[in-house]
């Protein structure tokens, strides 16, 4: 690259980041920048270290070398700018909230989120309940705002934790699998939806599990397999080629494993 | 037994329940109502974080601080038991066992279930041996000793029930202030921890919370039974509820009730300790919600399935006459 882009305009920058689990490596000097406003697939087989790679960057798990680095940032200083979305099957779904609630974890900010609603007279939790509501309603939810979470479909579920990405209004959105067990229309209307936030600036970057739909959807990709297999525009980065070193390195690392 | 001798007892009883039995007895009985009302909101969110049977390891471990609190009495030639040297030592060991099972489940595969599991058997084996020397040691008062185990709400105090008040009053008011956080960190802490939430400083809270209530639980149910207490008011109200609030609050009750009817009815019945009667009704509590519940008990549920097989049956009879009538008509 010959410009050097200003780092507070570089959303996500990995920097020789590694992780490992108990003395095993699941995530081997991955450097790599985020573009502005694109959508990156994370892509790679199982165990490639796709989910390590999001909670590493967002101080979920500790890396034992390197550094994420959000606008130049550490995550710390730039959490209010970035929203994450866990794996669906992560979470308890017979927990007691409803999807309303789930929501309002993403619309709150720091005080609200911690002051109860009857010690807040001020009437902030009622605009954050109807910006929950909206964000529900954008993603076809609106019906089922008041509805226990258990009740939902899988499907549904995965939008709900979408609407509450939606709420925190951030400028970089870490999704994990977001698509899973979403039906077709719904993944449609999604990817709509996340286009005409990344029209606005906002930058997306998703650890997605469908080659196809990687190279025709997304902007960029990030070939995984412990290291980085390959970087850059989606459907070059996930060649058949890069594909195949992709699956055979994985295969090599766990037979070194065992 | 005569009719009227139960009329009397029922009548005896109810006096109880209204506060009428009495200075001693009104202290006994106010003390293990705010304990139930700590207990149903602090076991609540211990239920949603999947840390319910915490409180068992707390009270198993706090058997061990008790006993070498006893030893040490014994060595420093205290005669009087001291209160705050036995609490001392419990809480002491308490929080040992609750940081050791976080730390197992934090670097070891072992899921948290098997970490409560071993560290509060190990706790229990370790407060039996430390025990039989305290006893050995012969300096422990005996009586004390298993007043602890098995709860002694006769020897309650009024200033033990100001303890519990107090105690309560904490329990409570942390968690109404703190229950938008505790519910966030319970229901998907990576998430929480994202966005900043200090979740090790709430989850240090809430077990602090757990170990008060264990604490001041010893002396009205004893620390065997005090995890029960803990556990069966967050499930029962886990029947009725979709929400936490409302979970919170039918806990809160059913804790508050429970402890209501079986400390009255231990001060009307001779030989019947409170703690084991207070248990008792936690457990009916849970029973008849398990059976009668609306959506999750069990009588619902079986309705529920029962209709809808019914509906099937009629759908594939009809189906069936239909094609019959159908193929009767191609053959004519």
């Amino acid at each position: 690259m010959i410009l050097r882009r200003g780092q507070d305009e570089v959303p996500l920058a990995l920097r020789s980041l590694s992780v490992a689990y108990r003395g095993v490596p699941a995530l081997w000097d991955i450097s790599w920048e985020a573009r502005k406003g694109a959508m990156t697939a994370i892509v790679g087989p199982n165990g490639a270290g796709k989910s390590s790679l999001l909670n590493a960057a967002i101080g979920a798990l500790q890396p034992i070398s390197g550094e994420a680095l959000f606008w130049g940032q550490p995550f710390q200083h730039a959490r209010a700018r970035v929203a994450y979305v866990p794996q669906r099957e992560s979470v308890d779904w017979d927990f007691p909230v409803t999807a309303l609630e789930v929501v309002e974890m993403g619309s709150a900010r720091q005080l609200d989120w911690v002051l109860p609603r009857w010690i807040r007279r001020d009437g902030a939790h009622r605009s954050h309940a109807s910006e929950a509501r909206a964000c529900l309603e954008e993603l076809g939810l609106g019906a089922f705002a008041d509805r226990p979470i258990g009740q939902l479909s899988g499907g549904q579920q995965q939008r709900v934790f979408l609407a509450r990405a939606l709420a925190q209004h951030a400028d970089l959105l870490l999704l994990d699998e977001p698509f899973a067990g979403v039906d077709a229309e719904t993944e449609d209307a999604l990817f709509q939806r996340l286009r005409r936030l990344c029209a606005d600036g906002t930058t997306v970057i998703a650890v997605h599990h469908d080659l196809a739909s990687a190279r025709s959807r997304f902007d960029d990709a990030m070939l995984l397999a412990g290291a980085v297999i390959a970087t850059g525009p989606a459907r070059e980065a996930l060649s058949e080629d890069n594909v195949r070193r992709a699956f055979e390195t994985a295969g090599h690392a766990s037979h070194q494993l065992v | 037994m005569t009719s009227t001798d139960g009329a009397g007892q029922l009548h005896a009883w109810l006096e109880v329940l209204s506060f009428g039995g009495g200075y001693n007895t009104n202290v006994v009985l106010a003390g293990t109502i705010l304990l139930g009302v700590s207990a149903g909101a602090v076991g609540s969110f211990a239920m949603l974080k999947g840390r319910a049977l915490v409180a068992d390891a707390i009270s198993h471990a706090s058997l061990v601080g008790v006993a070498l609190a006893f030893l040490l009495h014994a060595a420093i030639g205290l005669e009087e038991r001291s209160m705050p040297l036995l609490m001392l030592g419990a809480s002491t060991s308490a929080a040992g066992a609750v940081l050791s099972i976080e730390w197992i489940a934090k670097h070891t595969r072992l899921s948290a279930e098997t970490a409560v599991a071993t560290v509060s058997s190990a706790s229990f084996g370790a407060g039996i041996v430390a025990l039989s020397a305290a006893r050995r040691a012969g300096g422990a008062d005996r009586a004390g000793l298993d007043d602890l185990i098995f709860g002694s709400t006769a020897s309650m105090t009024s200033a033990d029930a100001l303890l519990m008040a107090a105690l309560a009053t904490t329990a409570l008011g942390a968690t109404l202030v703190l229950y938008r956080v505790l519910t966030a960190v319970a229901f998907n802490e990576r998430f929480a921890r994202s966005r900043g939430l200090p979740v090790r400083l709430l989850d240090a809270t809430l077990a602090a919370l757990v170990g008060a209530v264990a604490m001041a639980g010893l002396q009205a149910v004893g620390m065997l039974l005090v995890a029960a207490l803990l556990v069966a008011p967050a499930a029962t109200a886990r029947l009725w509820t979709i929400r936490v609030g409302p979970m919170l609050l039918v806990a809160v009750a059913v804790g508050a009730g429970a402890a209501w009817t079986g400390a009255s009815l231990s001060a009307v019945t001779p030989n019947a300790p409170a703690g084991p009667l207070i248990i008792l009704s936690t457990a009916v509590a849970f029973a008849v919600s398990l059976l009668l519940a609306p959506e999750r008990g069990v009588l619902s549920g079986w309705l529920r399935h029962r209709r809808v097989s019914a509906a099937a049956r009629r759908l594939a009879a009809n189906r069936a006459t239909t094609s019959s009538l159908q193929r009767g008509e191609e053959g004519a």
